[in-house]
């Protein structure tokens, strides 16, 4: 039982990430960002070739795919949802446009790829460390460590910054902002690529313990799309409770019934939110 | 070509409005440093209006509008606050998630350096000391009248040269309608600001202000010194 809770605690913060780049993203542009699975998918894709396939070490491939995702993300804004942005555009054509930024980069990756699942695990560290009855690997522990340090380094930035607070500002009242002459394009691309890290950061920590797939994205908007409910939306620490808690519900879930029950549980877990606490764990406002 | 000398602020023969709908049809208006200027007007006269896209908020149809010697066709609020103009809009607008002294920063943010914002901060905490022990305080928790100063104080940190007022009145309680507009008579008169300032309650503003343009249907229908429309009989007939 214990050994379930902590298998769930270290994949839940792994998705707390994920959520937490959702959530961020929500806060300042209003929209549900589906494109951001683009970079998930990408970030992934990048660090498993260059540490399984260059033979780069780890840290590096994994400083190299966080970059790239954080580039992505930028360019996903710059090209497809300011111009969408300045029109004025409603929030559902935001969306599918979005979501067909996501469409096309899995195929993108699908042609360079392929569509074969590929798998770190085969050849990493099996290595063991026990603590009382609790059995923790070395992929584990790294993944609490950077999710944990992430997510502290994230919130100092938001709380105490400059940065931290114009993108608050924004998500507060962008019209109030743009009134005291808030640049707030340039915040918004701030706050875009700053989610886009923590996304890609997941990305990079899940990919160890996962296969990676082309339709993987899916996998991030889907639990970005839960978390954020469960979180209450446009809340960033909501977020990332709302994936922690996923996490947990999908390892309770495999070891209570099996593996194919996982999402049942997720969206069972949703619906008690929905009916119990409708504006989430952290109600905004 | 900016004129460095001039000292007002002036609109001719505006016309805007919001999508196809024009709001204004023809507006001249022209204000002063240390003056304070009112419109009044029934709802939807475009009272409103004309302070948005003096700030830059709306694009000119037709006309003109030049901030002390700048003539321009077009500008974003940024620009306009460069130009030094400054707005606070309808409702006492402030971050609500933001601590006070994060809102002030949030007032600063076109200033170039950290000096001149701790300047600014200095100046505002001045005019309104009653933020100063609040300043680590949510600003969604400050009371109607303090949302208030806040908002004002956001707009002063620049110093802005023409101060732009929607209704700063609107939902304070009563006894601080005075007050407060009193306070904005000291800021004219003491930082030699040109207000603007839209206002319902008419007969306070009339306490303050120099000159009032009377707004109808998107037109001026009456300006001239406030002192005349003190007078019930001629208020009744602009106002009417």
């Amino acid at each position: 039982m214990w050994q379930v809770l902590f298998n769930g605690v270290s994949a839940g913060c792994s998705y707390s990430l994920v959520a937490a780049g959702f959530g961020l993203i929500y806060t300042v542009g209003r929209t549900f960002h589906v494109a951001n699975g683009g970079v998930y998918v990408v970030a992934a894709y990048v660090a498993y070739f260059l540490s399984a396939r260059l033979g780069l070490p780890a840290g590096v491939s994994a400083a190299v795919a966080v970059a790239a995702g954080a580039a992505l993300g930028a360019l996903i804004d710059v090209f497809v949802c300011r111009p969408l942005r300045l029109r004025d555009a409603s929030t559902s054509v935001q969306l599918i446009a979005s979501l067909g930024v996501l469409i096309v980069i899995q195929n993108l990756v699908a042609m360079v790829f392929g569509d074969t699942a590929y798998s770190y695990s085969a050849g990493t560290d099996v290595r063991v460390w026990s603590f009382g009855e609790l059995r923790a690997t070395p992929v584990q522990i790294a993944v609490i460590a950077t999710s944990v340090l992430v997510s502290v380094i994230t919130g100092c930035i938001l709380s105490y910054t400059r940065w931290g607070s114009l993108i608050r500002a924004v998500a507060n009242d962008k019209e109030l902002a743009l009134i005291l002459g808030v640049r707030s394009e340039h915040v918004i691309l701030g706050a875009m690529i700053l989610g886009s890290v923590l996304t890609a950061t997941a990305a990079v920590l899940l990919a160890y313990d996962t296969v990676l797939t082309p339709l993987m994205g899916f996998d991030a908007v889907f639990i970005g799309v839960v978390a954020f409910l469960i979180g209450g939306p446009g809340s960033f620490s909501g977020a990332w409770a709302g994936g922690l808690l996923i996490g947990i519900a999908r390892h309770l879930a495999t070891w209570w019934f099996s593996g194919a029950w996982q999402d049942v549980i997720v969206f069972g877990v949703l619906i008690v939110f929905l009916l119990i606490r409708p504006k989430g764990i952290v109600s905004a406002r | 070509m900016a004129d460095r000398s001039d000292r007002s602020a002036r609109v001719e023969s505006l016309v805007t409005g919001y999508g196809h709908k024009e709001v204004l049809r023809g507006v001249d208006l022209h204000i002063g440093a240390g003056e304070v200027v009112a419109l009044i007007g029934h709802n939807g006269a475009g009272k409103s209006t004309l302070l948005k896209a003096v700030f830059g908020m709306l694009p000119v149809w037709q006309g003109t509008i030049s901030l002390f010697g700048n003539v321009w066709k077009s500008w974003t609020p940024r620009q306009a606050i460069c130009l030094g103009a400054a707005y606070v809009p309808q409702g006492n607008r402030v971050f609500s998630d933001l601590s006070v002294r994060e809102n002030l920063e949030m007032g600063g943010v076109t200033l170039r350096n950290k000096r001149q914002l701790e300047q600014g901060l200095e100046r505002a905490l001045t005019q309104f000391p009653a933020l100063k022990t609040r300043l680590r305080q949510r600003a969604g928790t400050l009371s109607g009248g303090e949302k208030q100063m806040l908002a004002l104080a956001n707009a002063l940190i620049v110093s802005p040269r023409l101060l732009l007022l929607d209704e700063p009145s609107l939902g304070l309680a009563p006894q601080l309608v005075a007050e407060t507009l009193r306070r904005i008579q000291g800021i004219a008169r003491t930082n030699g600001t040109a207000v603007l300032i839209v206002e319902q309650k008419v007969r306070e503003v009339l306490k303050i202000a120099d000159r009032v343009y009377v707004f109808r249907n998107g037109r001026v229908s009456f300006n001239g010194s406030a002192k005349v429309l003190k007078d019930d009989a001629k208020l009744k007939e602009v106002y009417l």
